[in-house]
């Protein structure tokens, strides 16, 4: 290999070598987030993801913890874990209409008046919209009005992992539509 | 000593040792009524033993995530495989017949720039991606969308900047009926 992996006890005080803090403890946080029983399989490795893209952000910020670094991620990892199981009911009961999944919250349709200034595609607007509310104004916030995904998440008031389940959903109906032709 | 003891010590001495034990794995060792015990033992070791040094094959990883690059092409080059050469052990490792790898090789590459859910990811194709790397499966750092996937450049579902069009073509590219190959790269968890 190229590079070396330096010791993460060279680890002082509340400096904070990025690297090495996400590198020594990427694999202690599966770890963590397994013996919990409470996701499994991909879910543990989206959640350490998310863990350490707050961790990230955070040092990258200048935050300095009031804890040591590794219970600081533990700790976060635990908070990241209850968000993550609290979505993931949602997410696990999509077959309900929209409003009855735990963590979801309405749409705030005051949003359409700037979709409609956007509309560039006749047709990719009318497959949007017969993806019904939720996953069409997912798409054409995310398609037409080039939000991120995590933009488009807390505009309607949901999570990201929520976002991202909901777009790969979508896509899946209009791909079934296209190629049945019924589009 | 009892069989909780006896595993939270294995568990111990494995990490320790820098051998990559398997948390669920202890789990699923226990009693069903021991679990939740076993497993806050787990997170007490974690807490208390520094953490092992980590392999450099994670930090080249983490470094290019850092960096805003896909990790997982950072690996495999460093490791100068072919990205045609890793699709094919990937496929033979998951056990899928040859009529599959064009299949295994688009998935390959959403997988490789980010592209997929990881919650969607089954857990044979994590185990799978980790042998064929020459890693350990809990210092695989596979990113989904949530780390930038979504926008990168090579997106099959091409964002549209302002003003420009979405294509129907990249909507027709999508993946088709779900098969086995589709429930391995999207039907998780588990």
């Amino acid at each position: 290999m190229r590079k070396e992996a330096p010791s993460p006890r060279s680890l002082s005080g509340d400096e904070y070598d990025l690297d090495t803090v996400v590198a020594s403890y990427w694999e202690p946080v599966l770890h963590w987030i397994r013996s919990t029983g409470k996701v499994r399989g991909g879910e543990a490795d989206e959640v350490r993801q998310d863990v350490f893209l707050r961790v990230t952000r955070e040092i990258r910020a200048g935050k300095r913890y009031r804890l040591p670094i590794g219970a600081a991620i533990f700790q976060i990892t635990n908070w990241t874990i209850r968000g993550y199981v609290s979505g993931a009911a949602g997410r696990r009961e999509h077959e309900q209409p929209y409003g009855e999944h735990p963590g979801d919250e309405p749409f705030d349709t005051g949003a359409e008046a700037e979709i409609d200034q956007v509309g560039q595609d006749e047709v990719v607007e009318a497959l949007f919209a017969r993806l019904g509310d939720r996953e069409g104004t997912l798409m054409t916030m995310h398609y037409l009005q080039g939000l991120e995904l995590s933009e488009v998440a807390e505009a309607m008031g949901i999570t990201a992992n929520n976002a991202h389940q909901i777009h790969h959903r979508a896509k899946k109906r209009i791909h079934e539509w296209l190629v049945e032709g019924d589009a | 000593m009892s069989d909780i003891d006896a595993l939270a010590e294995e568990f111990r001495r494995a990490y320790a040792a820098g051998e990559h034990p398997d948390a669920a794995a202890f789990l699923d060792r226990a009693d069903e009524a021991e679990r939740e015990e076993l497993g806050r033992r787990i997170r007490l070791v974690l807490a208390d033993e520094p953490p092992p040094d980590p392999a450099p094959e994670t930090l080249l990883m983490v470094q290019a995530m850092l960096r805003g690059e896909p990790p997982l092409l950072e690996l495999r080059t460093a490791k100068g495989m072919t990205r045609d050469q890793v699709v094919t052990d990937l496929r033979e490792e998951l056990g899928l017949q040859p009529d599959d790898e064009q299949r295994v090789a688009v998935y390959y590459h959403e997988l490789e720039t980010g592209q997929l859910p990881l919650a969607g990811i089954r857990d044979r194709v994590f185990e799978a991606v980790a042998k064929v790397m020459g890693v350990a499966r809990s210092s695989l750092l596979l990113q989904g969308p949530e780390a930038g996937g979504a926008s990168g450049p090579l997106a099959v579902f091409a964002r549209a900047e302002p003003g420009a069009e979405v294509s129907l073509h990249a909507l027709a590219a999508l993946p088709g009926e779900p098969d086995e190959v589709d429930d391995l790269f999207t039907g998780g968890p588990g």
